[in-house]
């Protein structure tokens, strides 16, 4: 038994040596391997051998199995070597073809990231016009007429002449903060509104100030909102955006329509601290102005400031756009050369 | 407000760092970034909030400074002004609603002349130029005090009548700097014998200024109107630091303690002897401090810090509050000079900003999550999906400015009237909000000259007048250069596929003017609505921009675009091949392609597609899918569907099939 197992063996990697094509290959594994083949024979013959034997010599027949099987295989690989070698050199490195693909704006891509931040703290998005009243830009927010609270914020204005409107009365939004009076005046607490929006300015334009730019308003009102929360959610929006180890500190100022009033500053991403271009050389660059809703803003939306309190704040979508990419002059975000789009 | 350091410390010591001062003072809301060096000396640059006009004096930010260090700042001590000796009698008629407080006072005999050079120099490292000892005291305690104040020259006043009116309207004034206007109507001015000799607020007048040879002086602190002098202000466009501070409103309790000091250095260094009573419209005991109450519950619910209330008491003693502890609320007494407290909150803010914001612990907010729909709700989840379409096809997000000029609209044969207009706009490249993308795409066409091929979209709002019934659609514009009207179209197919949008009617543009090609241009219609216009854009507005090659756009509205899209339906892949064969048909000219191919789909069921391939001067192949989903069509089936799809297109389009 033992020496018939050794012939087919020796006889089958034999042929198997000579095999010229697959299809011999696969006639030889099939006259050896298949279910009639003749090392299939040698397995039915083991239950006729004495016991003692059986053991060994199954071994045998597994190994000449085995043997067989690797043959093959590495046959497989000999005859196909015509297509597994090389006529010529093959370069690897050669440039790859990209599929025309397309970009989105840097500021796209931000300004999802940021909503994306909000959405997970359970803010709801909300849009409204640029084209806006002085009652909701200024007035609602506590900016009484005839103010220099107005004068931070230069304004242009639309011009009145055949319309309705008295003179002054229709401005270019001159931030995102004009949806506060709106949303608060049709719906009632608890809720949280983040708006993004285009917001316009009298200013002359150069490297850090532009007419247009872009801000995204939060907004909260709920029962016994404290002040912590806002500094937690500026913390926790910042963090997010600018990765756990952004510095943050906190100076007070002064808005009409938040009581306390604060400035978040970012350290300065570009220089860490050190002083730059980007953040005036101070390190530190304002990046959320915010505060506690001021109970008259409340009271004349029709919310009772003894019921409801919340905070309100700013993100300078703009201006985190440059801090993230390094950009070092506003007017790139609006000019349309696709050497800087195709950066993003 | 220029603060030098030295002057900060006639009234509070001053022991931290100047970087580390300069940050503690922003932290606390007096907002310092820079500082200079002048002569020596160092110089503060502190921005002021228009709600603490009382930061507007050195020793107001000296306060804030002492708070600080923990302690409170020293009073300057004012010295009662001596009953008069000489005999200079002056009255004023003053109206209430123009000055709520007047004070003022007549010195006889004094020597003008410099004021002494620790004077000067202070003076110059705020930049204000020394005059003469009277005019120089005037300023100096204006800038230490914050209230301003005027000194006129007795001996030119016409009469020792004055009154304090509004003016009519075309009164001539020449101010000290001499220059000379004809007024508006409504300024505050004073005048004696009737000419002005005064404009309230923001300018003395040439005729009653002081000179070298003046003798005898007539000395006014007025508190006025801040509606009245900020309009004045901005009609005449002139500002001085005195209608600064009056803008903001300047502390009527702190105008007596102002004329004591003035009256103190202008004795001490120009001489003379008080000649009249103090005049005082008011009394002192108006001014007594005001009670304001917060409850200390209220505090420690809203800032959440772990605070003792001795620690708040202290707070608000150090900020001159005077604070007294009773059951549960604290007592303020708010001094004249803090207008900006009037409610709860302000005092809350008070002990939020002394202890210090970047000392509290940060928390989230602990309320729910509000699941109906805000108003003015925005669904950017479709914003998203348009972009990535786009990006996916291969265009480049471009987002450019709102603002347009008349010259661009113009280029653009766009209509002016509909273009929402600043009355005072920055320049006038940006006078006009857009009523249209495309512009701006153009512009960028020229930006990237060197570019052969170039596909660029944006996605924003569009603004129409009139202003009465403005409106601001957002649209998803596209420009390819380099390409041809199947680009673009192709764009727009795949748009409407992605987003599940049926079968839709194109119309062509026709008009003349605008931005599009009247023939080789179409409108989009979907049942009754336009979703928008597609194709090459008009070679006159080409011209216009100086673009020499064809250029093909699109501009849909995004409400139309989102409200016709759909949510995918499942259809089973069908089990059984499809038969597919080419068709070559000679297409007669003005036949379009795609009703053909509409027409061929709608012969039967079991035609599941059918494609263009192959174009050849007027010989289209079209590849046909027949399939049923259910068994294998045999060639006699085909061949059946065939013969109705030949007939169908001859009687309809007069196509004959070439064998």
């Amino acid at each position: 038994m033992q020496e018939k197992i050794q012939n087919i063996k020796n006889e089958a990697l034999a042929q198997i040596m000579e095999a010229k094509n697959r299809s011999e290959l696969e006639k030889l594994r099939i006259s050896y391997l298949g279910r009639n083949g003749k090392v299939q024979e040698i397995f039915k013959k083991l239950k006729k051998i004495k016991i003692e034997e059986r053991k060994h010599v199954g071994n045998l027949a597994n190994g000449a199995k085995k043997a067989i099987e690797n043959a093959i295989d590495e046959k497989k690989i000999e005859l196909a070597s015509d297509l597994l070698n090389l006529k010529e050199w093959f370069d690897l490195s050669m440039p790859g073809k990209k599929n025309g693909i397309g970009y989105l704006h840097p500021q796209t891509q931000v300004l999802t990231e940021i909503l994306d931040i909000f959405k997970y703290l359970g803010y709801q998005v909300a849009d409204g016009p640029e084209i806006e009243t002085d009652y909701y830009n200024f007035e609602i927010l506590n900016f009484p007429k005839d103010h220099p609270a107005r004068d931070a914020q230069q304004t242009m204005f639309f011009d009145t002449s055949g319309t309705k409107y008295k003179p002054g009365e229709m401005v270019p939004r001159t931030h995102t903060s004009s949806m506060q009076g709106r949303v608060m005046e049709r719906t009632k607490p608890p809720f949280k509104v983040i708006v993004p929006g285009r917001c316009f300015r009298y200013e002359q334009v150069d490297a850090s100030h532009g007419i247009e730019f872009w801000h995204v308003e939060g907004f909260t009102v709920d029962k016994n909102v404290r002040f912590t929360d806002l500094l937690g959610t500026i913390e926790y929006v910042l963090k997010s955006l600018f990765g756990s180890d952004a510095k943050i500190r906190f100076a007070t100022t002064y808005f009409p329509f938040v009581e306390p009033g604060l400035d978040a500053y970012l350290q300065c991403t570009v220089c860490s601290g050190k002083g730059c271009t980007f953040c005036k050389r101070t390190g530190w660059s304002e990046i959320m102005p915010a505060g506690m809703i001021h109970p008259s803003v409340l009271k004349k939306t029709g919310i009772d400031p003894n019921k409801w309190n919340g905070f309100a704040f700013a993100i300078g979508l703009s201006r985190v756009v440059t801090l993230r990419y390094k950009i070092d002059d506003l007017r790139i975000l609006h000019t349309p050369d696709v050497r800087i789009l195709k950066q993003f | 407000m220029k603060v030098p350091f030295t002057w900060l410390k006639d009234f509070t010591p001053v022991t931290l760092k100047l970087s580390e001062l300069m940050w503690k003072m922003t932290e606390i809301g007096i907002t310092t970034e820079s500082c200079k060096k002048i002569n020596g000396e160092v110089v503060l640059d502190a921005e002021v909030t228009p709600n603490r006009p009382d930061w507007l004096s050195i020793f107001g930010i000296a306060r804030e400074v002492a708070v600080l260090h923990g302690s409170s700042a020293k009073l300057p001590k004012y010295v009662e002004i001596p009953s008069p000796t000489g005999n200079l009698p002056i009255k004023i008629k003053v109206d209430s609603g123009l000055s709520g407080r007047y004070v003022g006072v007549t010195i006889e005999g004094i020597s003008a002349k410099p004021s002494p050079a620790w004077m000067q120099k202070r003076l110059k490292l705020v930049s204000l130029r020394p005059i003469n000892n009277l005019v120089d005291i005037t300023n100096y305690v204006m800038l230490e005090l914050g209230v301003p104040i005027h000194v006129f020259d007795y001996d030119k006043f016409l009469s020792n009548n004055l009154s304090m009116k509004l003016s009519k309207g075309g009164e001539k004034f020449t101010s000290v700097d001499g220059l000379s206007y004809a007024l508006p109507k409504n300024c505050i001015i004073i005048e004696d014998e009737n000419r002005v000799i005064d404009l309230c607020g923001i300018k003395g007048g040439d005729n009653t200024g002081i000179s070298n040879s003046t003798k005898n002086i007539f000395i006014h602190v007025p508190i006025y109107n801040p509606v009245l002098i900020r309009k004045t202000s901005q009609r005449l466009k002139i500002s001085s630091d005195a209608s600064y501070i009056y803008e903001r409103g300047a502390n009527e309790g702190g105008a007596l303690d102002s004329l004591k000091r003035v009256v103190e250095l202008t004795l001490k260094l120009a001489g003379g002897k008080v000649a009249s009573e103090v005049i005082d419209t008011r009394n002192q005991g108006d001014y007594k401090p005001k009670e304001l109450t917060v409850s200390i519950s209220r505090i420690k619910d809203i800032l959440e810090i772990d605070i003792e209330n001795k620690q708040i008491i202290n707070i608000l003693k150090q900020l001159n509050l005077s604070p007294t502890l009773s059951a549960g609320r604290i007592i303020c007494l708010i001094p004249s000079y803090r207008s900006d407290l009037n409610i709860e909150e302000d005092l809350i803010e008070e002990v939020a900003r002394i202890y210090g914001y970047n000392n509290f612990p940060k928390t989230l907010p602990r309320g729910s999550v509000a699941t109906e729909k805000l108003p003015y709700y925005y669904d950017r989840n479709f914003e998203i999906k348009l972009k990535n379409i786009m990006q996916g096809v291969g265009y480049y997000e471009t987002n450019t400015l709102a603002l347009t000029s008349k010259v661009t609209i113009k280029k653009s044969q766009l209509n002016l009237d509909n273009h929402v207009k600043i009355a005072n706009p920055v320049s006038l490249e940006y006078e006009y909000m857009r009523t249209s993308i495309i512009p701006r795409l153009l512009e960028a066409i020229k930006i990237n000259s060197d570019e052969e091929r170039l596909q660029l979209f944006e996605y924003n709002k569009i603004y129409f007048g009139p202003l009465d019934k403005s409106k601001e659609p957002y649209m998803l514009s596209a420009i390819i250069k380099g390409g041809k009207y199947i680009d673009i179209k192709g764009v727009v197919d795949t748009l409407l596929e992605k987003l599940q949008i049926g079968k839709f009617n194109m119309k062509p543009t026709a008009a003349k003017k605008g931005l599009w090609h009247p023939k080789k241009s179409g409108v989009i219609e979907m049942k009754k609505d336009i979703l928008g216009t597609v194709g090459e854009l008009s070679p006159l507005v080409l011209q216009n921009f100086d673009i020499k090659e064809k250029l093909f756009a699109l501009e849909l509205d995004v409400y139309t675009l989102s409200k016709h899209s759909r949510s995918a339906t499942f259809h089973t892949p069908a089990k059984y091949p499809a038969q597919i064969e080419d068709l070559s048909l000679v297409i007669p000219k003005g036949v379009g392609i795609g009703k053909l191919i509409s027409s061929i789909k709608s012969v039967s069921r079991l035609i599941s597609n059918v494609e263009l391939v192959d174009t050849y001067k007027d010989s289209y192949t079209f590849r046909v899918w027949y399939q049923n989903p259910r068994k294998t069509l045999t060639d006699k089936d085909v061949k059946n569907i065939r013969s109705k799809i030949l007939k169908r297109i001859k009687v309809l389009f007069g196509v004959k099939y070439k064998v």
